[in-house]
């Protein structure tokens, strides 16, 4: 790596008037189609590729580039304030951000999630840069095998958070699975408890199920109670400000866990086919095993909101890599970003590290400005969202409720999902009201799929001895240690998490 | 084909422009919606958005709306383009791969592809086969091997690629196993990774990986002749094969596809596809679409409806070869004919399917039979009876239904 | 409530168990593995949990007999509030995004939650204005129109 390309790079970059000015004007664009549920950041950029076109590549991608890695920052507005995700990833944030919220700590969660995104997308792009040199076998030795075992490592984190009840906890999660099933079977092509209608032959959206068991049920829970989503009066919380800047310094107070989870969100956004969903829950898994206290989250650890935002953040310069590197995009919304890359006249592959490398710089540097940028922007307005939660709740919940619906339609224009939504919410509610927990039904729904899939991929490449791979070994390893962990600090409270009475 | 679009085009369009002159007013001051058949972000979202684009300025509409309708691989925006008003207002676009759908009758299909009104395609792409870079030997013959079958990667089952592969692999009695799932560009990091030999996919879409160093070129269903790669149409011999390959190519033939719904007034559909045909001409969006990667050999109208008349159009033959060659690793096969056999309590029968002798195994849960158009327990079968029977080939070759006429006396 | 709401819970997620897991019989074998496999377990678990609820609300239902006479008013409550949230749901399928969004909002805004005409025609011209502006205009993103407008133009 070569300190003068590095620099050099930067000059450019920040040197450059025009291209910060794109810098500064993606940034609200990029926060704005994360904020709003249902949109995401690939029709942002979809949507923004006519008005690129024809620029030069530097600016075009730049641009681009900026736009996308902020989408993740925005999206945890709505997540913490209303209970309603941006993006399927913020789900995870939803978790334990709403529920700061509701105890009049909005402000600081929003600036919790602010600075762990920063910082996410800044380690992001650290590990894009190291990464560069020894990507090649790295991204090559996961294969479908490693994958369902990470799946089913994700998928153990269910018992973790299982909270008070080790059933309800486990069987929501087996819920989840069982709708992971919906939809066309890979290994035979037939379709799965489909009923034979087409809209449902491609599984059940997980946008809609995530607004159906955490945002509508919260809604109608605070239409039952009344007053306001926070349920701590507003001269009770503190100053918004420093609120959100406590929030900040939250994340670097539990350094250990912020980085540990910005580097686990980046090793799966650089594994193309995980998937951006599964690096979030993960990580937030992980804060719920490695902490000491397990048994605050759900009702608002600050944790909860870290883990999954840094993961968001992180996970888009991992998906870089294999982007960039191989020409093989790293996700969906990277697969977008190729075409307009292309289009600009960016040639991904092996070419770019030869004779481009100066460009990569100045994308990793895209990454970091962006982030830090966008924080900076964030903590301005930051306060005034967080007035929000104070608000009565008869006003805001039909508007919460139309954000849901408006997130559930835009994501497949399918009608059929605002039923569904209504159908899973009544559920969801009555979930919320007796004690089930729920984050293990999103675990199962996310994961389930890629377990499957990856399963019956595994199975047909090497038959029944897939995991006896290096790889595979450790993951197996770490299922079982994590197993075990839970085991045994369960012994150890002495109390019973098997059910609740 | 392409030499002769470009001779054919000019006229068509100024012919068309003649015709649709009429009908110019109509569009001023409306909405056209143009439906994409997929979420945003793909290629055919991005044809689809280039094309739209185009055509609002060249029918001089107010207003081109691109509306993206996912779902079931196409179908569900294909049927709503289909149910639309033909008013000329909605048109869209989708894969062509829906005629394998339409021709195997699968649930849910709610158009005719015959009867659409066919606007126009925008693209011609090969199929290429590709093996991993360092294959022995860098030929098709990697797809052959003696002894246990190659693996390749493909994408869904029932999806394009899954189905042009089990279609080539029956055609050229490839020894491969595929294996279905790889969506998106997963299937060629699985062949970078070495998981399998190789995978099959358009030619743009591959292009990247093999221009890179990854992959090789073995084979070409479709297009003109390359010097050095194979085409498929030329390693068959028996006319069975040639039938299953011209399928695989007509898929090539129609890219990017753009239609309305049956019935649209014809003045409008002749407006449709003058705007289109001036669109895809257009040096603005050739020269986008040159430097988006996107390949142009654009058709218009009537050309396209009978490409896919002819690819609709199979022999009952063919269509039960199709449905039997996808159908060995997913669904059922249907034939009519005599029992032969019925085993103890109507466990099992033994019939013909083609020229195998099949015994099938008879569910008394899962298997519904009928003798006479009623309900009846599988024990009253009798060898003999004229039966039609659904089975799933492989292992048991379990029956879903068997429907047999009451033996007369 | 009539009936014991957390047991009808515990005993929805066993039905909903117990459907999928019958449903699964018409699979194919291979099909069929991965929801038995995850589907009888949670058959098991959730009825074990409904036999819990179950044994607790009988330990229980003696004490909670003086307080039987007429519904509790929460329960009133979660009733009407489903009743909105229906409400809502079918305005909007009937009448779409542009229509029966600003229409839900306002009547949400009047009626459920008590706010001033002042305030509910304010917030439905709000919600038409974001809809409209935001994603008719600015996005060119296609909003539901509703089954009725859909069956009024043909």
């Amino acid at each position: 790596m070569d300190v003068d390309t590095v620099l050099s790079a930067l000059a450019a970059l920040a040197g450059s008037p025009r291209l910060m000015g794109l810098l500064l004007l993606a940034i609200p664009i990029g926060m704005f189609f994360g904020a709003v549920p249902g949109l995401g950041g690939k029709i942002g950029v979809v949507l923004l590729i006519p008005f690129v076109f024809g620029m030069d590549p530097v600016a075009g991608s730049v641009f681009l580039l900026a736009m996308h890695a902020v989408v993740h920052t925005g999206g945890s507005i709505p997540s913490i304030l209303f209970g309603v995700p941006g993006t399927g990833p913020d789900a995870a944030t939803v978790i334990d951000g709403f529920p700061m919220a509701q105890q009049g700590r909005a402000g600081r969660a929003l600036g919790a999630s602010l600075g762990a995104s920063g910082l996410g997308g800044v380690v992001g792009a650290l590990f894009l840069a190291l990464m560069l040199p020894v990507l090649g076998p790295v991204v090559l030795s996961f294969s479908p095998a490693e994958f369902f075992l990470l799946a089913i490592l994700g998928i153990t984190f269910i018992a973790t958070l299982s909270g008070d009840s080790l059933i309800k906890g486990v069987s929501v999660g087996l819920l989840g699975l069982m709708l992971a099933f919906v939809g066309a079977d890979p290994q035979t092509g037939i379709d799965r408890y489909t009923f034979d209608l087409l809209f449902l032959s491609d599984g059940i959206d997980v946008i809609t199920a995530v607004l159906a068991f955490f945002a509508v049920p919260e809604m109608i829970a605070l239409g039952v109670r009344g007053g306001a989503i926070s349920m701590v009066g507003r001269q009770a919380a503190r100053y918004s400000f420093r609120e959100v800047v406590d929030g900040m310094v939250d994340v670097f107070r539990h350094w250990g866990l912020s980085l540990r989870t910005s580097v686990i969100g980046a090793v799966v956004g650089m594994i193309p086919g995980l998937g951006g969903d599964a690096a979030s829950w993960i990580c937030y898994g992980h804060a719920v095993q490695s902490s000491k206290t397990p048994e605050r989250f759900g009702k608002g650890a600050v944790e909860g909101v870290i883990a999954p935002e840094t993961a968001n953040n992180s996970k888009e310069g991992g998906s870089l890599l294999p982007t960039l590197f191989f020409g093989v995009p790293g996700s969906l919304g990277m697969a977008i970003l190729l075409g307009a890359f292309v289009m600009l006249g960016v040639k991904p592959g092996p070419t770019l590290m030869l004779t481009g490398l100066d460009m990569v710089w100045i994308f990793i540097w895209t990454l970091v400005l962006a982030n830090v940028i966008a924080v900076a922007i964030f903590l301005l307005c930051a306060p005034w969202f967080g007035l929000l939660s104070f608000v009565r709740g008869g006003l805001l919940i039909p508007f919460v409720l139309l954000l849901a619906m408006l997130g559930s339609y835009l994501g497949h224009g399918a009608w059929e999902n605002l039923v569904l939504l209504a159908g899973l919410g009544t559920l969801g509610y009555f979930l919320r009201r007796y004690g089930w927990p729920r984050p293990p039904f999103v675990i199962g729904l996310v994961l389930g799929p890629i377990a499957e899939n990856s399963l019956h991929k595994a199975l047909a490449i090497w038959g029944p001895t897939f995991f006896l791979r290096p790889l595979s070994l450790l993951f197996i390893a770490l299922i079982v240690a994590s197993v075990a962990f839970y085991v045994v600090r369960g012994r150890r409270t002495k109390r019973s998490l098997l059910y609740d009475f | 084909m392409r030499m002769l679009a470009r001779a054919v085009l000019p006229g068509a369009v100024l012919a068309l422009a003649g015709a649709a002159a009429s009908a110019d007013d109509f569009y001023r001051g409306r909405t056209l919606t143009y439906v994409v058949a997929t979420k945003p972000g793909g290629n055919y979202d991005t044809y689809g958005r280039l094309i739209a684009r185009y055509m609002q300025k060249h029918l001089g509409a107010d207003k081109v709306v691109v509306r993206n309708i996912p779902g079931a691989g196409h179908i569900v925006g294909a049927n709503f383009i289909h149910a639309a008003k033909p008013d000329g207002l909605t048109i869209g676009t989708f894969n062509t791969g829906l005629i394998y759908a339409q021709v195997l009758r699968r649930k849910g299909v709610k158009f005719d592809l015959r009867r659409m009104g066919w606007i126009g395609k925008a693209s011609t792409e090969s199929r290429v086969v590709v093996v991993k870079k360092g294959s022995v030997p860098a030929t098709i013959d990697a797809l052959r091997p003696k002894g246990e079958a190659a693996k390749v990667a493909v994408s869904g089952i029932g999806s394009a690629a899954y189905n042009d592969m089990a279609l080539l692999r029956a055609a050229l009695r490839l020894n491969v196993r595929l294996v279905p799932g790889f969506s998106g560009n997963e299937a060629e990091m699985s062949v970078l990774r070495g998981e399998v030999i190789g995978t099959i996919g358009s030619r743009s879409s591959l292009d990247d990986f093999v221009a890179n160093g990854h992959g090789v070129f073995v084979l070409e269903i479709g297009g003109r002749a390359r010097p050095g790669l194979p085409q498929a149409r030329d390693l068959v011999r028996d006319d069975r094969d040639r039938a299953l390959v011209a399928l695989i190519e007509s898929q090539g033939e129609l890219g990017r596809l753009t239609a309305g719904p049956p019935g649209m007034p014809a003045a409008r559909l002749a407006a449709l596809r003058a705007a289109y045909g001036k669109a895809v001409t257009d040096p603005g969006l050739v020269a986008e679409a040159r430097k988006r990667g996107l390949p142009l050999a654009p058709a218009v109208g009537d050309a396209v409806g009978r490409i896919v008349d002819d690819a609709l159009n199979q022999p009952p033959e063919t269509v039960a070869l199709v449905a039997s060659v996808m159908n060995v690793e997913v669904t059922t096969v249907t034939v009519r004919t005599g029992l032969l056999s019925v085993g103890a309590r109507g466990r099992t029968v033994e019939f013909m399917s083609g020229d195998t002798r099949i015994t099938s195994a008879v569910s008394g849960s899962r298997t519904r039979v009928r003798i006479g158009g009623k309900g009846a327990d599988r024990r009253r079968l009798r060898a003999g009876m004229n039966c039609t029977i659904e089975f799933r080939p492989g292992g048991e070759n379990e029956s879903r239904a068997i429907d047999c006429k009451a033996t007369g006396g | 409530m009539t009936f014991d709401g957390r047991t009808a819970t515990s005993a929805a997620m066993v039905a909903l168990f117990g459907a999928m897991v019958i449903a699964a019989l018409g699979f194919p074998p291979e099909g069929r593995l991965l929801p038995w496999v995850v589907g009888i377990p949670g058959l098991v678990l959730t009825a074990a949990q409904l036999v819990v609820d179950a044994a607790a609300r009988r330990r229980t239902v003696p004490a909670a007999g003086a307080e039987e006479g007429g519904a509790p008013p929460a329960a009133r409550r979660d009733v009407a509030m489903f009743g909105w949230l229906f409400g809502f749901f079918a305005a909007l399928l009937a009448l779409g995004f542009l229509i029966g969004g600003p229409l839900a909002l306002g009547a949400w805004l009047r009626f459920a939650a008590r706010e001033r005409w002042t305030v509910a025609l304010l917030g439905a011209a709000a919600g038409w204005a974001v809809l409209y502006g935001a994603f008719e205009r600015l996005l060119d993103l296609a909003l539901f129109e509703g089954f009725l407008p859909r069956w009024l133009m043909g």
